[in-house]
């Protein structure tokens, strides 16, 4: 499975400029997109998933050009919208049991086995029988995770699947899409949480303001972080003098003062040592340093 | 493609949401136990409410559909909006937006879905039906019914409600909207546009005419088929058009175009079958236009047929005929013969002797072209060959198209109106199909002359042959008919017929049903015996009624389609339901209260327990048997709610089966140039001697005073000249009844109607030329008729009686008690008048009530029947004796200013003076002129210009509104008098007319429901000169207050009097109502005075008639 796309980009209504001349090139296996609330993921995702058409440019699917082959391409798909609250009056099973026939499951037997394998994967067979709109929020979203994921679909596309879920929630989530990447799929998982990418997502991307900052692996992005992430310890009355001087990751109070994480080029004024970054660094060192100053 | 598969997925899961909705549960199951209740008491007879339509054939999957298709088609509207609606809002959608699965696919699933939830609920009305029709085991089971009409009902309407809501939702994108645009699109449909423009608007089937007929199936299945074919492809045009508009990417691209195409294609397709129908229509509507022209230019002929000889040939939908004519000729002017024949039967041949002619053949006009002179006297041998079907378009041509486009509802479910078949299986044809030559002449349609027939029938063998005469069926297939007597109309039925056959009084009877439908003669199994000596009792009774005998040999009842309608003329009471010896019943008794036998015969033993009567079933199925006959063919009567059609004859106790007709109509013809007069005036003459005329007891008017007010000041031949003819037909009666009368007083007690009847005797099945008949009636009654008639025509005033105060001696004549009471009367009018008395002497017996008069019933005595003429400015006393106190008098001014022109007359205190000598009987000349008022007195009526309302204008509720909506009644000029509604009073002040009010000749009031005081009413008088005056209000007598009298009777009525000193509020107590109630003695100058009355009472309703100063 391969998804190229190719200078994609796509201006709403209103004039708003949504995306600007994506590149990507995705492979299989799990693909983080990285980017704060607003930069266009979801516009990214909803095009991928061919709920909305392009402006410009195209994507191609396996060397197929996306808007001239929908049907083809929906057949390939699996997706769990960013929200997913809103259920027809169906129970848990028949939800899963109408995307499964909707994915192309044709004999009922072997759909109904689908169903409850997913359901037990998902760890919804015990409430097969509840009403959708019923579930917990973290059930609801595995039913969602549960429906993106029957037919065996080849590409799998999540948009903010762990937003509002509990740790323990998000972490079996992210186990299951970790379980999934090792089969020859493709998923797009979106996020603005850093620590859901960098658990799972062997590739990467991050998205500001429309356009593409940055592909490649986690562990590059992590990176173009390293030497800028400090441990530093301050006195009570120096703290917001560092607070508006830099960006601060991490604020834990000492006997003395506070312990802080701070991410900056070169420190001034203050002594630190360099810590070895995580993505979270990367991703804050990114958008404070590197992306506002790499916009055209 | 669309993928099936998927389609079924989309629908499976769409209806499963659906059937899970609380509005679709709640909504569908009030349906479904309105249904259901009306089937457990409307199909059953379990309780006394049966509808009698259930004994129409497949009336029951009808019904039930009829209703549930206005409750579906409301709640489609709102699932189906709901899809779009439901899709935007659930987030979760977008999961099954990104599958493979096509636009087209995804909206027809979720149509078929909705189709499919509401399958399951039809098959659930259906089945309900098709329980209670099982179980009541009156009708056979018609099983293709239950298939047909979801087909022809629900599924139409619902494919276009869906798709017109998707569609409407897809532009709107708003689901409120929606709703209030579709919901305003079906009430618009039901309420306003109804079955205008020939119910081509009826997405619903509420107007159109879906009944089946165990005869001929549906009517006119053709543009049935369309109109609903229509409705259907229009709805999958408008779904179509949602996929296309639907907010999702296609699957492939140049879909959109593909689908514009689609659903261009079947917008084009829909549209054809609209305008085909509407074609159809407007074609005939064309065709009636050129024949009405055609026909205003037909002028007098002299030519008249003496005898036909007709061979017809009954082949599938068409007849072959070859008629043998012999065509009396008077003048050689009467060359080239010009007859009338249905435009759908094509002559093929014509032959005057043995020579060939040449014909043109003009729509209905066969001109026969002949170039040999004629001589006076000379016949004629016509023969003509034609062939073809009846054109049904060009029957009825004098019927508006107002009251042709009226549809023929059999409460609640819709008959179609056919006027003749021919059809392989049934066959039908009346004189109106014109499917025998007749000779055109001005107005031909209204009088047919008479003239010798023989027929011969070829038809399928297994099918039995219906017509006049004495019938010889000499072989399968093949029958002659030959009338005794000449005959002014031939009808003849084809059909798979059983027959039932009885001889009563020397006249055969023969009743002719559908082969299926034997339940409805069951219902008289115990009766076998003794139906020849009922039918005689009847008959006997009622030819001592109409004054002579039934004039044919056989007397047949013949089931018909029930989509076989016939309209009611305006010179005519006959209609093509009555033919001579025959009456075409409609099937099953037509799904009338009156037909239906088993709720009849429950009816009686509950009256029959009420009254403590012992009954057994015979004698219930005696009295049900005489309340078939009585109700149908010799005394009908109208429902008492029942309303007319527009423009239609106001008849009260009339039907379209009654026999009446037979013995006048079809016995009798007075050959009359231009319109029948005679025949109309002999006609209504003859049939209102038989019956009891009286007012409505509700108020309102009746077919007499509606007249009076037309006629106001106008002649009946200015009325002829510009009002369209075929709206007179109540003037022509009312007026025909008066010629009759006003000379019947030339003679003595029953000696004119004696003569009548011997005159029509005598002339039976002759035509009777016009100035025969006015020799006649001039040599008997020494009355100039042409003299008389042509003013009768041209006079414009009417009489206007005054009635005095009536009064009752008890004497003693020689030795014995009697009783003598005088009525002064006095003509204040500008011409004679006849007034008309029925007493009604002795305390009234065993009374069946008001309403109940059954065939028969009535003490309708003719002798106690009067008639004295009054000359204009004459004041004369009537005197009765009487054997014994008078119970009831009726007066009845006919054509005169009054109205109500039938009133009862209150005789107060019987006088007990034996020494009282003075008496007389009939009319004797007075010197004491009434006076509507003395000199001393004023009197401000209501129908005066000194008396004014002030209405509130009130409808705060929506009872009010609809109470508003209620009106009916009669309008003259400004002013409406409408009937009395005691149950449903109206909001503002409404003029009534009731004997017991108070009019100089107009005796009329106004009411009102109880108010708040705003509404009033004010009456001004100018008081000549200054003084003293006793003040009067007129309430009028306790005869309304029938029903609630708890609320009705004890409160008081507010009057405000002013006068000099200020003004004053008077109460009066309602329940001392009937005459003049005094309000005190006041002092006004000369001027103005002024009296009110408050619309606030403690009563359900107020009433103001007339207020009175009385000089001190």
């Amino acid at each position: 499975m391969e998804i190229k796309i190719e200078n994609l980009g796509k201006v709403y209504n209103n004039n708003f400029k949504a995306l600007q001349n994506i590149n990507l090139s995705i492979e299989n296996g799990m693909f983080g997109l990285l980017g704060p609330n607003g930069a266009g993921k979801s516009t990214l995702m909803r095009i991928l998933v061919t709920l909305l058409k392009p402006s410009c440019g195209d994507v191609w699917v396996n060397g197929k050009k996306m808007s001239e082959n929908r049907k083809e391409v929906r057949e390939y798909l699996g997706y769990l919208p960013q929200d997913f609250r809103f259920f027809s009056k169906l129970k848990t099973w028949e939800f899963l049991d109408y995307a499964g026939a909707l994915a192309g499951l044709k004999k009922r037997r072997e759909r109904l086995n689908a169903v409850d394998e997913l359901l037990e994967k998902v760890g919804l067979f015990d409430v097969r029988n509840r009403y959708a709109n019923k579930l917990s929020g973290g059930m609801k979203r595995r039913l969602g995770i549960a429906q993106a994921l029957i037919g065996d679909p080849k590409i799998i596309i999540v948009d903010e699947p762990t937003t509002g879920l509990d740790p323990e929630e998000r972490i079996r989530f992210r186990n299951i899409l970790s379980d999934l990447s090792q089969k020859e799929v493709i998923i797009i998982l979106s996020t603005h949480i850093v620590g859901d990418i960098s658990s799972t997502c062997g590739n990467m991307a991050l998205l500001n303001n429309g356009q593409v900052h940055f592909q490649g692996a986690p562990q590059d992005f992590i990176g173009l972080a390293r030497g800028k992430v400090w441990k530093t310890s301050v006195a009570f009355d120096q703290i917001k003098a560092i607070n508006d001087a830099y960006p601060v990751i991490s604020t834990i109070p000492s006997e003395t003062g506070y312990e802080l994480e701070l991410v900056a080029p070169s420190l001034q004024g203050i002594e630190g040592e360099n810590i070895e970054p995580n993505l979270e660094h990367a991703y804050v060192y990114f958008m404070e340093f590197v992306a506002n100053t790499q916009l055209p | 493609m669309i993928s099936l598969f998927q389609v079924r997925t989309v629908a499976q899961f769409e209806s499963k949401t659906l059937l899970r909705s609380w509005f679709f549960r709640i909504f569908s199951g009030i349906a479904v136990l309105f249904i259901f209740f009306f089937n457990l008491f409307g199909m059953t007879s379990l309780g006394d409410g049966a509808w009698p339509g259930r004994l129409l054939p497949a009336s029951c999957p009808y019904v039930n559909l009829f209703f549930l298709n206005v409750a579906q088609a409301i709640i489609a509207v709102f699932l189906s909006a709901d899809f779009l609606g439901r899709d935007k809002k659930l987030d979760t959608t977008e999961a099954f937006y990104i599958r493979s699965i096509s636009n087209s696919a995804y909206v027809w699933g979720k149509a078929f879905g909705i189709l499919k939830v509401f399958l399951g609920l039809n098959l659930l009305v259906l089945a309900i039906g098709a329980v209670f029709s099982l179980i009541q085991g009156e009708m056979a089971f018609n099983l293709p019914a239950y298939l047909i009409y979801p087909l022809l009902i629900s599924l139409p309407t619902l494919i276009f409600i869906l798709g017109l809501s998707f569609f409407t939702m897809s532009l709107v994108r708003n689901q409120a909207v929606t709703f209030v645009l579709l919901l305003g699109y079906i009430a618009v449909s039901l309420f306003f546009l109804k079955s205008k423009l020939y119910g081509v608007w009826d997405v619903i089937g509420f107007f159109t005419p879906m009944l089946f007929s165990d005869f001929t199936g549906f009517f006119d299945i053709a543009q049935l088929v369309v109109l609903r074919m229509g409705y259907l492809v229009m709805g999958v045009a408008l779904i179509a058009a949602t996929i296309w508009k639907l907010p999702r990417l296609p699957q492939k691209r140049f879909f959109s175009i593909r689908m514009s195409l689609g659903v261009i294609l079947f917008l084009v397709i829909g549209a054809g079958l609209f305008s085909r129908y509407l074609f159809v229509h407007r074609d005939k509507l064309r065709v009636r236009e050129e024949i009405a022209l055609l026909n205003a230019d037909l002028d007098e002929s002299d030519a008249g047929i003496l005898s036909y000889d007709i061979d017809l040939v009954h082949r599938r939908n068409e007849i072959e005929c070859h008629a043998q004519l012999q065509v009396a000729v008077n003048d050689s002017s009467s060359i080239p013969l010009v007859f009338v024949l249905n435009p759908g039967l094509k002559v093929k041949s014509i032959h005057l002797g043995v020579k060939a002619a040449s014909f043109s053949q003009n729509h209905h006009l066969l001109k026969i072209k002949d170039e040999t002179k004629h001589c006076k006297g000379d016949t004629l041998d016509v023969q003509i060959r034609y062939a073809g079907s009846i054109d049904e378009n060009v029957m009825f041509m004098d019927i508006s198209e107002e009251v042709r486009g009226e549809i023929n509802r059999l409460d609640p479910v819709v008959a179609g109106k056919n006027h003749a078949y021919i059809t392989p299986d049934y066959l039908l044809l009346t004189r109106e199909a014109a499917w025998y030559p007749v000779i055109a002449r001005n107005r031909y349609w209204t009088q047919y002359a008479f003239s010798q027939f023989k027929l011969t029938v070829t038809t399928r063998p297994d099918l039995v042959a219906i017509s006049q005469g004495v019938a010889n069926h000499k072989q399968p297939g093949n029958w002659e008919f030959k009338p005794e007597q000449k005959l002014n109309a031939l009808s003849l039925v084809i059909g798979a017929y059983s027959k039932k056959e009885l001889t009563v009084d020397s006249v055969d009877l023969q009743l002719y049903t559908h082969k299926s439908h034997q339940t409805l003669i069951e219902n008289f199994d115990l009766l076998e015996d003794t139906i020849p000596e009922l039918l005689k009792s009847i008959k006997n009774d009622y030819e001592r009624k109409i004054g002579f005998r039934y004039p044919f040999n056989r007397f047949m009842v013949v089931e018909t389609p029930i989509h076989y309608y016939g309209y009611i003329r305006m010179w005519s009471l006959a209609t093509e339901h009555l033919m001579p010896e025959m009456v075409l019943f409609p099937e099953n008794g037509g799904g009338t209260w009156e037909n239906d036998f088993v709720s009849q015969a429950k009816r009686q033993k509950r009256r029959a327990r009420r009254n403590n009567e012992e009954l057994t079933d015979r004698g219930i199925q005696e009295r049900v048997f005489r309340g078939l006959i009585g109700n149908n063919f010799i005394h009908p009567r109208r429902f008492f709610f029942g309303g007319r059609e527009a423009e239609q004859r106001n008849l009260e106790n009339w039907g379209k089966f009654m026999v009446f007709p037979m013995f006048f109509n079809y016995a009798n013809n007075i050959d009359q140039a231009g319109f029948p007069m005679f025949n109309i005036s002999v006609e209504n003459y003859l049939f209102n001697r038989q019956q009891e005329q009286t007012g409505h007891f509700f108020g309102g008017l009746n077919t007499n005073d509606e007249v009076v007010i037309r006629m106001a000041g106008k002649s009946l031949s200015q009325l002829i000249e510009e009002e369209n003819e075929n709206t007179l037909g109540d003037v022509f009666a009312a007026k025909g009844n008066q010629l009759f009368n006003s000379m019947k007083v030339s003679l003595t007690g029953n000696e004119f109607d004696r003569f009548i009847d011997s005159l029509i005797q005598a002339y039976q099945f002759t035509n009777l030329d016009e100035v025969q008949f006015i020799n006649e009636i001039s040599a008997r009654t020494k009355i100039d008729l042409k003299r008389t008639f042509d003013y009768w025509l041209n006079e414009q005033c009417l009489p206007a009686f005054l009635l005095g105060e009536i009064k009752v001696w008890e004497i003693n004549e020689g030795n014995r008690i009697r009783y003598f009471m005088k009525v002064p009367v006095t003509n204040q009018g500008q011409v004679d008048g006849v007034i008309n008395f029925v007493v009604r002497e002795g305390m009234a017996g065993n009374r069946r009530g008001r309403f109940r008069r059954q065939m028969g019933g009535g003490n309708n005595d003719p002798d106690s029947q009067q008639s004295f003429p009054i000359k204009s400015g004459e004041t004369v006393d009537i005197g009765f004796l009487l054997d014994q106190e008078p119970r009831e008098v009726v007066v009845n001014t006919l054509l005169a200013a009054n109205i109500p022109s039938s009133q009862r007359l209150e005789t107060g205190k019987v006088i007990k003076d034996h020494r009282f000598n003075d008496y007389f009987e009939g009319v004797r000349q007075s010197t004491k002129k009434l006076r509507y008022k003395e000199v001393y007195e004023v009197i401000v009526d209501n129908e005066d210009e000194g008396c004014e309302v002030i209405n509130t204008g009130e409808s705060s509720t929506v009872k009010d509104w609809w109470a508003n909506r209620q009106e009916g009644g009669t309008s003259v000029g400004d002013k409406k008098y409408g009937n009395l509604r005691l149950w449903n009073p109206p909001v503002k002040w409404e003029l009534v007319v009731n004997g017991s009010y108070f009019g100089e000749y107009i005796k009329s009031a106004y009411y009102k429901r109880r108010g708040t005081g705003v509404g009033r009413i004010r009456w001004t008088c100018q008081i000549p000169e200054s003084g003293n005056y006793g003040v009067y209000a007129y309430l009028p007598g306790s005869r309304h207050h029938f029903r609630r009298r708890r609320h009705t009777g004890d409160g008081s009525y507010y009057y405000t009097v002013f006068h000099d000193d200020g003004d004053v509020v008077r109460q009066v107590k309602s329940a001392e109502s009937g005459d003049w109630q005094y309000l005190g003695e006041y002092y006004f100058s000369a001027g103005e005075g002024v009296v009110e009355l408050s619309d606030k009472t403690e009563n359900d309703i107020v009433v103001g008639d007339a207020i009175k100063w009385v000089r001190r």
